[in-house]
C-alpha cells in the first residue's frame, strides 16, 4: 500500500489526474470536469436516460465500434496495398501467414456489427420520438451518420479484391449509370447534346466518375481506398463531433421532455 | 435435388448442443417463473404479503458444478476417447435436472397454497409476491404453475431432440413438408405474409407485449430453425459467413421491436388510467461516474468479447480471386443494399438505385419536420403518435428488414425466388409474361395498334403517374389530414404527401406485377425512361 500511496502522491500522477480517487461526491463532479475523455459527459443526467430498456446503448455500442474500425483499420494499413498485383494477396497472407490472425475478421463483423447498431440506435430514437424539438437537427446529422456508416462498409468491401467484392460493386455502382441526368443510361441524359454530340458518355457519366474508369479495375481500387480509409472516416469524425456536442446542447441525452 | 448429405456427423453434433442450449434456455425460463418475483415494469408491491419460495441453492450448485465438470471434461477430452459425448450428457442431466425440479416445485408451491386457502376458509388465498404482479395494462397474471410446466415441458422436448442427434438417430426435416413450404413460399406470399403479420402485431399489441406469448414465439422460432437446419440449402445459405450478421440481426431486430412495443403498450394504459409513464416513474438524476462510466466499460467489456469470439470462430469470407469475366450467378450487394436490389424487380435502376433510396434520405431527414406532434418525446407510446409509429415501422421492418431478408436467403441465380429448402439450381425457369400498360391499354383494351408517337403511346401511364403526384395529396388533405393542415400548414402536408406515395409506389408497383403482370406504368426505353 505505501507503494501505492507513493505513486498516487507522485508529481507524475498528480499532473495527469488533478484531483484524489472519485470516490466521494466532490470528487466523481470532478473526474468528470477535468478529465478530457469523460467530459464528452455531463456531471449527472437523468435515471431514466440510462436505463438499457430504455435506451438499449445502441448509439454507444456504434461509437465503439468506430473506434474497433479505426484501430483495426490502421493496423490493416500496415499489410496491405491497394493494387490489382498485391491486393489479393495480401488479404491471403493476412489469413495465412500473419500471427493472430483475426484483425480482418474483428474489422469486417465489426462493420456488419457497425450496420446494425447504427439502425437500432436510429430505431429507438424514432421510437421513444427523441427526434422531437429541441432535437431535430442532431436527427438529420445522425442520418448523414448512417450514410456514411453505410458508404464506409460499401467503400471497404470492394478493398480484399475477390470475387465476392467486385462482383457487389459492380451491381451496386451499375445504379450510378442510371442516376437521371448524369448517367449514361438515366432518362433525360440522351437529350445533353451539344451541337449533336451527346455530353454524357460512358466515359463522363457518373458511374465513371465513382469507378475511375468504366468498370470496376485498379483505378477503382485506388478511389474506394481513399475514400474508405480517409475521405469517409474524416467526415464521419467531423459528424460524429457535432453529432455528440448537439446532445449537450439539445437538452442532454433523451428522457421525457 | 439432393446433391448433397442433409445430415452430416457434424451437422448432428452442432444440432445436439443446439437443442441443449435451447432445452437450457427453457429450463432456466421454468426456473425463473417457480422460483423468481416476477414483478412487471411499474408495478406496485405494496400491501402484499411477502414471499415464501426462493431458488434452492443445492439447485444453483448441482446446476454450476455439472457444468463445471463438463467443461473440464471438453478440455481434457484429448486424453479421455469419449469424453465430449460424457460431457453433453453430464449437461443434458444438468438442465433435465433444472427443468423437473422446478416444474415439480411450482406443483408443490400450489398445492401448499390451495391447502393454506382450504384451512383460512377462503376462496383464494391473500397476494404474496409469490404472484405474478404484471404491469398496468397487461391483463391478468399468469398462473405460474402451468407456465412453469409448459417450458419444463419445452425444456425436457429439447433436450430429448438433442440427444436423439447426440446418439446418432437421423432425424431430418420429411420432405414432404420441406415440399410444402417450398411450395407456398414465393415473393407473394412471403410480403403479403409479413404485412398481414404487422398488421395483426400492431392491432393486437397487447397480447404480443406479454412476456408468455413472446417467450413462445422465440420456442417456434428455435423449434424451426433447429428443423429447417437439417436441410442441405437452407443450411447452406444461412451458415453463410456474410450472411452469419443477418440472422443476429433478425434476433436484435424482433428483441427491440418487442421491447419497445411492450413499453408502449404499458405507457398507453398508464398514461390513459392517469398515470405517470415508465419513463417518469423516476425522474431523479445520477451521477455520470460510476453509474454510467462503469455501464459503459461493462459494455465495451462484452462487446469486445463478442467480437473476438465471432472473429475466432467465424473466418472472414475470401473467395477467388477478382475475375470480371466471370460473374458469379446470383451476383447479390452487400446485405445491408439487398433490400434496394431487391426493387429492381419492381422498378428499373434509375428509380430503385436512385431515386427511390434518395428518397428514403431525404424522408428520414424531413421526419422531425413533417412530424409537429408534440406528444410522445422522450417515452415510448403507440396510441399517442399512432400514424407516425406505424408508418415508420412498416417502412423499416417490411419494406426495409423483410426484402433484406428476401433478398438475401431467397433470391437465388438469376434473381429468382427460391423456397427456403430449395436447390439453387441455375436453370430455373422462370415464364416471364410481364407487360406494359400501353399493350394493356391499346393492344388488349382497345384492340388497336400501339401508337408511333412515343408520347401518345404512353398517354395512359403518364396520366396515372401525374395524377397519383397531383390528385391524390388533396383527396388525402381533404380527407384524412384536415386537422394536421390546420396545425402544420400545407407546405409541410404536401412534402408528407409527396414522401408517403414514394414510400407507397414500391408495394403499389408489387401489387400491379403480381395481379396484372404489370412490367411499366411508363415505358420509355427510348430514353431510358420507365417507371
Amino acid at each position: 500500500m505505501a507503494i501505492l500511496e507513493k505513486i498516487t502522491e507522485s508529481q507524475v500522477w498528480k499532473s495527469v489526474f488533478r484531483h484524489p480517487m472519485p470516490t466521494d461526491r466532490r470528487n466523481r463532479t470532478v473526474v468528470v470536469l477535468t478529465n478530457f475523455f469523460l467530459h464528452l459527459h455531463p456531471v449527472s443526467v437523468r435515471k431514466q436516460g440510462i436505463a438499457l430498456s430504455y435506451t438499449w446503448c445502441m448509439g454507444g455500442t456504434t461509437f465503439f465500434l468506430f473506434i474497433v474500425e479505426v484501430v483495426t483499420g490502421v493496423l490493416l494499413m500496415f499489410y496491405y496495398r491497394p493494387t490489382l498485383e498485391h491486393a489479393y494477396n495480401d488479404i491471403l497472407a493476412l489469413r495465412d501467414v500473419t500471427t493472430l490472425g483475426i484483425l480482418r475478421e474483428l474489422h469486417r463483423w465489426g462493420a456488419h456489427a457497425m450496420v446494425i447498431a447504427v439502425w437500432l440506435h436510429m430505431y429507438r430514437v424514432f421510437l421513444t420520438g427523441s427526434y422531437k424539438p429541441p432535437r431535430e437537427f442532431n436527427w438529420v446529422i445522425g442520418v448523414l451518420l448512417l450514410v456514411s456508416t453505410l458508404l464506409l462498409s460499401f467503400t471497404g468491401y470492394l478493398l480484399p479484391w475477390d470475387q465476392l467484392a467486385i462482383w457487389a460493386i459492380t451491381v451496386g455502382s451499375n445504379m450510378a449509370r442510371a442516376t437521371p441526368g448524369v448517367g449514361v443510361e438515366g432518362p433525360g441524359a440522351s437529350l445533353l447534346k451539344l451541337n449533336g454530340v451527346s455530353l454524357i458518355t460512358s466515359g463522363s457519366d457518373a458511374k465513371f466518375a465513382l469507378l475511375g474508369g468504366r468498370s470496376v479495375g485498379e483505378m477503382t481500387l485506388n478511389r474506394f481506398y481513399v475514400l474508405h480509409c480517409v475521405a469517409i472516416p474524416l467526415a464521419a469524425t467531423l459528424l460524429i463531433m457535432v453529432h455528440f456536442w448537439r446532445v449537450r446542447k439539445d437538452g442532454g441525452i433523451s428522457a421525457p421532455m | 435435388m439432393d446433391h448433397h448429405p442433409d445430415l452430416t456427423p457434424g451437422v448432428m453434433a452442432g444440432l445436439s448442443w443446439y437443442y441443449l442450449l435451447a432445452s437450457m434456455l427453457n429450463a432456466a425460463a421454468a426456473a425463473y417463473v417457480a422460483y423468481m418475483q416476477i414483478v412487471s415494469e411499474g408495478a406496485s408491491t405494496k400491501g402484499l404479503a411477502p414471499r415464501t419460495r426462493k431458488l434452492p441453492n443445492w439447485l444453483m450448485i448441482a446446476f454450476f458444478g455439472l457444468y463445471g465438470l463438463a467443461t473440464l471434461l471438453m478440455l481434457g477430452r484429448g486424453a479421455l476417447p469419449g469424453g465430449t459425448l460424457v460431457a453433453y450428457w453430464i449437461c443434458a442431466a444438468a438442465n433435465v435436472l433444472v427443468a423437473i425440479a422446478a416444474g415439480a416445485d411450482a406443483a408443490h408451491f400450489a398445492e401448499e397454497r390451495s391447502e393454506h386457502a382450504a384451512h383460512a376458509g377462503v376462496s383464494d388465498a391473500a397476494a404474496t409476491l409469490d404472484d405474478h404482479i404484471p404491469a398496468h395494462g397487461l391483463g391478468k397474471p399468469m398462473n405460474r404453475t402451468l407456465w412453469t410446466l409448459v417450458w419444463t415441458t419445452a425444456a425436457l422436448v429439447f433436450q430429448v431432440m438433442g440427444l436423439t442427434y447426440a446418439l446418432g438417430a437421423e432425424f431430418a426435416l420429411p420432405k414432404f413438408m420441406r415440399d410444402a413450404v417450398d411450395a407456398v413460399s414465393g415473393p407473394t406470399t412471403f410480403f403479403v405474409g409479413a404485412t398481414a403479420a404487422f398488421v395483426l402485431i400492431i392491432k393486437y399489441r397487447r397480447l404480443f407485449a406479454n412476456g408468455i406469448l413472446a417467450w413462445g414465439l422465440v420456442n417456434a422460432f428455435l423449434m424451426f430453425f433447429g428443423l429447417s437446419m437439417t436441410d442441405f440449402d437452407f443450411r447452406d445459405i444461412v451458415t453463410k459467413p456474410d450472411n452469419v450478421p443477418i440472422v443476429g440481426l433478425i434476433v436484435l431486430v424482433a428483441f427491440f421491436t418487442w421491447l419497445a412495443l411492450r413499453r408502449a403498450v404499458i405507457n398507453d394504459a398508464r398514461m390513459d388510467s392517469g398515470l405517470p409513464n415508465l419513463e417518469q416513474l423516476e425522474p431523479e438524476k445520477t451521477l455520470v461516474w460510476p453509474d454510467l462510466v462503469y455501464t459503459e466499460l461493462i459494455a465495451m467489456v462484452v462487446e469486445t468479447i463478442v467480437l473476438v469470439v465471432w472473429g475466432i470462430a467465424l473466418q472472414a469470407p475470401l473467395e477467388q480471386p477478382a475475375s470480371s469475366t466471370v460473374a458469379p450467378n446470383p451476383s447479390k450487394a452487400p446485405w445491408y443494399f439487398l433490400g434496394l436490389q431487391e426493387m429492381l424487380v419492381y422498378f428499373d435502376p434509375w428509380m430503385a438505385g436512385v431515386v427511390l433510396p434518395s428518397m428514403i434520405i431525404v424522408g428520414l431527414m424531413a421526419i422531425p419536420y413533417i412530424d409537429t406532434n408534440k406528444l410522445g418525446n422522450g417515452y415510448y407510446t403507440i396510441k399517442q403518435r399512432m400514424f407516425a409509429y406505424v408508418t415508420f415501422q412498416y417502412g423499416y421492418l417490411v419494406l426495409w428488414v423483410i426484402l433484406i431478408l428476401l433478398g438475401t436467403f431467397l433470391r437465388g441465380p438469376n434473381w429468382n425466388f427460391f423456397g427456403p429448402y430449395e436447390y439453387w439450381d441455375v436453370h430455373k425457369l422462370i415464364p416471364l409474361n410481364n407487360v406494359n400498360l400501353s399493350d394493356i391499354f391499346w393492344v388488349q383494351l382497345l384492340g388497336t395498334a400501339k401508337p408511333t408517337n412515343i408520347l401518345t403511346r404512353e398517354l395512359p401511364g403518364i396520366a396515372i403517374s401525374l395524377a397519383y403526384f397531383a390528385v391524390i395529396p388533396p383527396l388525402l388533405g381533404k380527407f384524412f389530414f384536415k386537422k394536421y393542415i390546420a396545425e402544420s400548414g400545407s407546405m409541410r402536408f404536401y412534402v408528407l404527401a409527396g414522401l408517403l406515395l414514394f414510400m407507397a409506389s414500391l408495394p403499389i408497383k408489387m401489387v400491379l406485377r403480381w395481379t396484372i403482370n404489370l412490367k411499366y406504368l411508363v415505358a420509355i426505353p427510348e430514353y431510358f425512361f420507365n417507371i
